[in-house]
């Protein structure tokens, strides 16, 4: 047990290090100097040179570098440079809309993932069923970003029916804040129904073809409870890795929807960081996102763990 | 009991962000008590009379660089946030500069020094009263005298500021500065308030409330503006931080937008609903070449694309029309500052051909044109030019890059062939004009010229208005002579507002007046 904690741990540490010394060596050979990007061709001279000494800017970048990871082991994630906020502040006031983003869009494709794979599973044989399983190979290829924008031209500027963007606070507003979520959702959900249908369709067709179903139907137990007691278990299973796996995704792809939907999140502030050449911002998600993708499959292990009583922690 | 421990960790971890969120939110929005109160009281007003608050939301396409306006250079900055902040002086749409903390001035006769008289009855939005001790805080701030470093080139001639009394002020100038009346619409920010960097306060009609990266900007109105006259219709305002013109669109249409200005190629989608309005907006967009390279340092290869690429022809397939062609480096809507006789460069592709056989290119040559992706406006009038310049056997590779990379490239190592980007003009003509002098350190298209240097410097002292005028006409003969650049157009300013939305007003700068703004309740 204690071994396997520690070897977590080592893991994380270990992604940690490398993807800020990744971020570190992408923004030594990306052009641009943010005291420019913050200023423009508008600024008097005199206000660059004033902003790049004030933002430690003249000094070599190896050296700033090693000013974050030093701030970093005190606990301080420092401050933006574009904004000239703390970066911690930043980061968690946008927690809330990834989260719920991340959260609603899984729900969402499990709720119909679940059903509609037995379903098509049940009727393999039917020919409208294979139609449906290479419909989800559409669901596949479609790009989320695609969606979200075809989605907006439909429901807000056609219909009017819910707003593109225009978030507001849970707590200033559920209501509001739930509706401009409705279409995100949306688009980041299927593309990761249309990856469990199928994953679950085809496990579930694996399981019925094996021995202990051959058994099941040889006690006399209807199709139906082979299904729910037996296949549906052993199926399930599998399917919690790879949510492990898709929950990394939609952290990804709300780094586009968020855009398009111009969405106050993680995914838009990455967008920003990365425009603006902000080193502490960047360095700062790009470990948050690591600590998050980490965790989950943390989690996915442990409650593995709790359902499999017969596979242990090593 | 372990994997129970696990969990609640793991849950904690994802609460902090929303746990910090609060604080933030706590943070921001305290205020001093006494302003607590009033906006306490203010909104049971409010919901005693049962109103909605009248809010006007509009569109800016960049994020505020920052929201001090003493450390702030972007256009659309000051387009928001001149609405809270004022100078001494002001400007009205034509340009000309107007009274405001200051009733009234004058200037002494070897133009050395400058009085002011302040207005009475002007509190800053924290309640504090305006006076003479603010101002001078102010400009010692700008200028470097309170012993810190100077903010602001504009006010490196001041000497000394002096309050005579609470209400008259006294600036002392080591020389005659010509630019130092436009200098005056600086904003004048209230002496002992540290937290301008996070929660901004002016005097201006409009009070800053927040600014969400990413999102939007609002401001609320500040009800004791002292200028009846300007005092807001609005209760709120919000800007929205949109990048992308079909996102413009697309936020007028499904009606989170009242109004915006819009990418002209666009009219055709919102012209059956929205009223579009137009007018120059004082921005170069011009093709600039590196003087300082081959073959560009040859003044007739510079002439030659002078001579090829066709202004009009740009105009009307990248702008829909909507622009005015240029011959320099100044807008027509700088009105006295414009030379309007300057006529060199008729098209004419013979004479193009001859330039560059004469420069050593009879065949013409290969170069790049570096431009901004996220600018479709100059990435479109680049495929023109592109174009244009096959004509004369001049094969351009059009290399787009990142505004970050554009900036440092370009913009600061001058490592180009050549560019299109758009020069926001200013309300001082020394300040558009300046960029050309010699040792001017972002002087990005390398022109070296001395007459130049020495008309520019003259004019900076000189006081007398027709004399000054007359040595900025010559500075811009001399850019067009020298072909320093292809001066493309200025680009109109084309607004978009949705049925209700009235009172948009143009200035020579980018500034949104949204006190003028009036909505049909």
């Amino acid at each position: 047990m204690i071994a396997f904690y520690s070897k977590k741990i080592i893991s994380l540490i270990t992604t940690i290090i490398l993807v800020s010394l990744i971020t570190f060596l992408v923004f030594q050979v990306l052009p641009g100097n943010p005291a420019y990007i913050i200023l423009g061709v508008e600024a008097d001279p005199l206000q660059i040179e004033a902003l790049e000494a004030k933002l430690n800017l003249d000094k070599p970048l190896i050296e700033r570098y090693l000013i974050w990871v030093g701030d970093l082991l005190r606990g301080d994630l420092g401050e933006s440079i574009r904004f000239q906020r703390p970066v911690a502040e930043m980061i968690g006031s946008r927690v809330e809309v990834t989260l719920l983003l991340t959260v609603l869009s899984l729900f969402l494709s499990i709720i119909i993932s679940i059903p509609l794979a037995i379903w098509l599973a049940l009727n393999s044989e039917k020919s409208w069923s294979k139609w449906v399983t290479a419909l989800s190979q559409v669901g596949l290829a479609v790009p989320s970003f695609w969606l979200a924008i075809i989605l907006i031209y439909i429901f807000s500027i056609a219909l009017h029916w819910l707003p593109a963007g225009q978030y507001e606070r849970l707590a200033d507003d559920p209501i509001k804040a739930l509706q401009s979520l409705i279409l995100p959702t949306i688009a980041l959900a299927i593309g990761i129904t249309a990856i469990l249908v199928r994953y679950l369709r085809n496990n579930l067709l694996d399981q019925m073809e094996s021995e202990y179903v051959r058994t099941a139907m040889s006690k006399g137990l209807n199709s139906h409870e082979i299904l729910y007691r037996h296949v549906l278990q052993n199926s399930l299973l599998p399917m919690l890795t790879i949510l492990g796996m898709i929950t990394a995704e939609i952290l990804g792809g709300s780094i586009v929807v968020e855009n398009v939907f111009a969405l106050p999140g993680i995914g838009n502030l990455i967008a920003i960081s990365i425009g603006s050449r902000d080193l502490p911002l960047i360095q700062a998600l790009v470990i948050y996102l690591a600590i998050v993708v980490v965790m989950i499959n943390f989690v996915v292990d442990i409650v593995y763990t709790v359902i499999d009583p017969r596979i242990r922690l090593r | 009991m372990k994997k129970i421990a696990i969990f609640m960790l793991v849950i904690m971890l994802l609460l902090v962000g929303c746990t910090t969120n609060q604080v933030e939110n706590n943070s921001t929005t305290a205020l001093p008590s006494e302003q607590t109160t009033a906006v306490a009281d203010q909104q049971t007003a409010d919901q005693a009379t049962d109103q909605e608050p009248l809010t006007a939301s509009t569109a800016i396409s960049s994020e505020l660089d920052n929201i001090d306006p003493w450390l702030s250079a972007a256009a659309d900055t000051k387009a928001v946030m001149s609405n809270v902040f004022e100078g001494l002086l002001w400007y009205d749409t034509s340009g000309n500069i107007v009274p405001a903390l200051a009733k009234s001035w004058q200037i002494s006769d070897d133009g050395l020094t400058y009085s002011f008289a302040l207005r009475e009855n002007v509190t800053f939005h924290n309640g504090d009263q305006f006076d003479a001790a603010d101002v001078v805080y102010s400009i010692e701030a700008l200028a470097g005298l309170n012993g810190e470093e100077a903010l602001s080139s504009r006010f490196s001639g001041v000497s000394s500021v002096e309050a005579v009394d609470q209400m008259t002020l006294k600036i002392t100038l080591k020389e005659p500065d010509t630019a130092f009346l436009v200098a005056c619409t600086e904003a004048i920010l209230p002496v002992g308030y540290d937290r301008q960097t996070t929660q901004p306060i002016g005097t201006g009609p409009f009070k800053f409330e927040s600014y969400e990266p990413g999102q939007k900007v609002v401001l609320v109105k500040n009800d004791n503006y002292w200028d009846e006259a300007r005092l807001p219709q609005l209760d709120k305002v919000e800007f929205y931080i949109i990048s992308d013109p079909t996102a413009v669109v697309n936020g007028l249409k499904s009606g989170q937008l009242d109004f915006a200005d819009i990418d002209p190629k666009n009219i055709a989608l919102l012209e059956n609903e929205f009223e579009i309005v137009a007018a120059p907006q004082n921005m170069i967009q011009l093709l600039a070449m590196n003087n300082q390279r081959a073959p560009y340092d040859d003044v007739r290869v510079r002439q030659a694309f002078n001579y090829v690429i066709n202004k009009e022809q740009i105009i009307k397939a990248v702008a829909n029309s909507y622009g005015s062609a240029l011959t320099s480096n100044m807008s027509p809507i700088m009105d006295v500052y414009y030379n309007g006789e300057i006529n060199l460069y008729a098209n004419d592709i013979d004479k193009a051909k001859t330039l560059l056989a004469e420069a050593g290119y009879p065949d013409g040559f290969n170069t790049t044109i570096t431009v901004p992706a996220n600018y479709q406006f100059h990435v479109d009038t680049a495929q023109v030019v592109a174009n244009q310049l096959l004509q004369i056997g001049v094969k351009a590779e059009i290399k787009q890059v990142e505004w970050g990379v554009w900036l440092d490239e370009v913009y600061k190592q001058f490592n180009y062939d050549t560019t299109i980007i758009g020069l926001a003009g200013k309300l001082d003509p020394h300040q558009v004009l300046v960029r050309y002098q010699s040792d001017y350190k972002r002087n990005f298209m390398g022109f070296n010229d001395d007459e130049y240097d020495r008309l520019i410097a003259q004019a900076s002292v000189e006081n007398d208005m027709t004399k000054r005028v007359e040595l900025y006409k010559q500075c811009q003969q001399i850019l067009a002579e020298q072909a320093t650049a292809v001066y493309i157009m200025d680009p109109n300013l084309v607004v978009a507002m949705r049925p209700g939305v009235a009172g948009f007003k143009f200035y020579p700068v980018r500034f949104l007046d949204m006190a003028a703004i009036r909505l049909d309740q």
